[in-house]
């Protein structure tokens, strides 16, 4: 079985929240804060599953009666009391369980303020750690995180997706954020460093660069996507230090372009795939069955992540101090600690 | 005694109405996201955007592929379904239930599973197959995925078409001396064919639109295992228009074919005839 992922037991609870898709909250810390929020829900769902069991009686008794009615040709006799009574129960139930789903529905406005930070799925580790200490740090205040690619959350955004924060995995995307005014002055905070993957059983084979090559599956990303766009630009600048053949022998291997780098990882760890290309992030320490190796510095080109607040932010000061707690010397220690570099 | 019963049409009338309303507001529900699909496209950008991204070798790939899977669906899920239909044990209750999971499971779960039991240190490979044969990154892979994830609707729809058959039918039909395989083929098939057609369209409906499963065992290569669905996934990194102008290829593709299929069309059909006696 795969470890229970402590982040995606948070996730499933967000819904107090309010809002679909923001993937991690860092407020459920321990099993405490998920029995204090579960334990005013329970006794709702007590009370609207007693009104769920008496909707039905009354209504299979009312259907019953109905049939009964049809089937012995009764139409024009005068309604006993009883079925006055079951049908006005009925209706009673019907509006105590419309009552009861109204009133289950969880307290939609928090007395904390709420920031929300769109971040690259990359970041995940670090800035759920970052939001921790962040809270410790302001009392009173939640950070929600919503982590995607990081196209993806810039169309969330372009749709109207209110955030205050927005941490990018590439230039680009936020470049087009700022342009169409929805994200202000972005600063860089962060680089990654593609790497080489390799699954264990070609461990033996690839332990270098240039012996890429001689894997026999390799996945690459989407051009479109920026660890695709980055395996490209290597493998160009490959092809100059390595001769021309290198790239069209690592094209002709290549086996699948995925659409996130998760999905890259995942075929190296399964061992599907022999190597592939991703950040230094994604690999972590302790996977067993992922070798890391490095792309030379010569060839390799450095992953540019940039921070900005956003335009539709409800707490701009907090997004601001978000961004500059992220910029500090923690908070550079704890991007260093996750595998990031710091500029 | 006329006023209550005029009452009691107008009551009847305002629960007609009732009615209406509430399916119409589910049809709008389910129609109007396709249509702003469709309305904020032109035919131009369309044209432009399937001449210039790999929408086309997609289609090609995702037609043959759901139709091999299409394939297997019928020749192995009719009598898989007419033994469930036939067999009333508890047993069997147990396993039709079971073979509802694929349509439970979110698909990238279902991915998932492929690779643990197809890829590479899969289950199967080794024992049921040779080493040797790759089928993960292959257009097998995306066949097998989008059977994985079909057949389970093929063969919902066509144990309760079977099961639908009057029984009498089948015992005379015996009487005069029809042998299992004549019943299931000269009688049961034809008699259950309206049923059988409809859950085909349904299978064939989900294996196009098949998305999480092929992402996760077959991969993403264009003209290989890129299909439809990834391509639109794949364009909406870069463009959105070019995903929406896929996402429209992939529902013309979709609606042409139901239509033909939910059309009287299918009574010219062979089986026609054996349909009209029913």
């Amino acid at each position: 079985m795969m470890n229970p992922d402590p982040s995606l037991a948070k996730a499933s609870l967000d819904f107090r929240s309010g809002s679909r898709f923001f993937g991690t909250s860092a407020n459920y810390d321990s099993l405490n804060d998920v029995r204090q929020f579960m334990e005013p829900l329970l006794g709702k769902s007590l009370l609207t599953a007693i009104l769920y069991a008496l909707h039905q009686a009354s209504s299979v008794y009312l259907v019953r009666r109905s049939v009964k009615r049809t089937s012995a040709n009764l139409d024009d006799a005068p309604r006993p009391m009883r079925v006055r009574f079951a049908r006005s129960l009925f209706w009673l139930v019907e509006i105590g369980l419309l009552c009861g789903v109204a009133c289950c529905k969880p307290d939609s406005v928090s007395t904390n303020d709420r920031l929300v930070v769109f971040a690259a799925a990359s970041l995940r580790t670090a800035f759920v750690n970052l939001g921790n200490e962040f809270e410790r740090l302001h009392p009173g205040v939640d950070v929600v995180f919503n982590f995607a690619g990081t196209h993806e959350l810039r169309t969330q955004v372009e749709h109207g997706a209110e955030a205050d924060v927005f941490a990018s995995a590439d230039q680009r995307n936020l470049r087009e954020l700022v342009m169409a005014r929805h994200a202000m002055s972005p600063v860089l905070f962060a680089v990654n460093e593609p790497v080489i993957a390799v699954s264990k059983g070609a461990a033996s084979k690839i332990t270098t660069f240039a012996e890429l090559r001689k894997a026999d599956r390799i996945v690459l990303g989407v051009p479109d996507v920026p660890i695709g766009r980055y395996a490209s630009q290597i493998l160009d600048r490959a092809a100059t230090q390595f001769g021309s053949g290198f790239r069209s022998a690592v094209e002709a291997r290549v086996v699948s372009r995925e659409l996130n780098v998760r999905q890259i990882f995942l075929k190296i760890s399964l061992g599907e795939a022999d190597a592939a290309i991703v950040y230094r992030t994604d690999v972590p320490t302790t996977n067993q069955n992922v070798r890391l190796v490095p792309v030379p510095a010569t060839v390799n080109v450095m992953a540019e992540y940039p921070i900005a607040a956003l335009s539709s932010s409800r707490h701009p000061a907090l997004a601001q101090a978000w961004i500059e707690f992220v910029r500090s010397q923690s908070g550079r220690a704890t991007l260093k600690q996750a595998g990031f570099g710091v500029p | 005694m006329i006023r209550s019963e005029s009452l009691n049409r107008q009551r009847q009338l305002s629960r007609h109405w009732a009615i209406t309303t509430l399916g119409s507001l589910l049809a709008a529900f389910l129609f109007l996201p396709i249509l702003a699909l469709f309305a904020t496209s032109s035919v131009t950008e369309l044209w432009s955007a399937l001449r210039t991204s790999n929408a086309m070798p997609a289609l090609r790939l995702s037609l043959k592929t759901t139709a091999i899977s299409l394939v297997i669906v019928t020749t192995l899920g009719t009598p898989l379904a007419w033994m469930l239909a036939q067999n009333r044990t508890r047993l069997s209750r147990i396993i039709e239930s079971c073979l509802q999971l694929p349509i439970v499971i979110p698909p990238a779960v279902a991915g998932i599973a492929l690779l643990l039991s197809f890829g590479r240190y899969g289950l199967l490979t080794g024992r049921l197959y040779p080493d040797s044969w790759h089928i993960t990154f292959t257009t097998t892979a995306v066949v097998l995925a989008e059977t994985f994830v079909s057949a389970p609707f093929y063969v919902q729809a066509a144990v309760s078409a079977f099961r639908r058959i009057d029984p009498r039918l089948l015992v005379v039909a015996a009487s005069f001396g029809a042998y299992p395989w004549r019943l299931f083929l000269h009688v049961a098939i034809p008699i259950a064919s309206p049923g059988l057609i409809a859950g085909l369209a349904m299978s064939w409906a989900r294996a196009l639109g098949e998305f999480g499963a092929t992402l996760m065992f077959a991969g993403n290569l264009e003209g290989t295992t890129q299909t439809l669905p990834l391509a639109i996934y794949a364009a909406l990194e870069l463009d959105m228009r070019a995903a929406q102008a896929i996402s429209i290829l992939l529902v013309l593709a979709a609606l042409t074919v139901l239509l033909i299929v939910r059309s009287r069309w299918t009574q010219w059909w062979p089986w026609g005839e054996a349909r009209r006696v029913n």
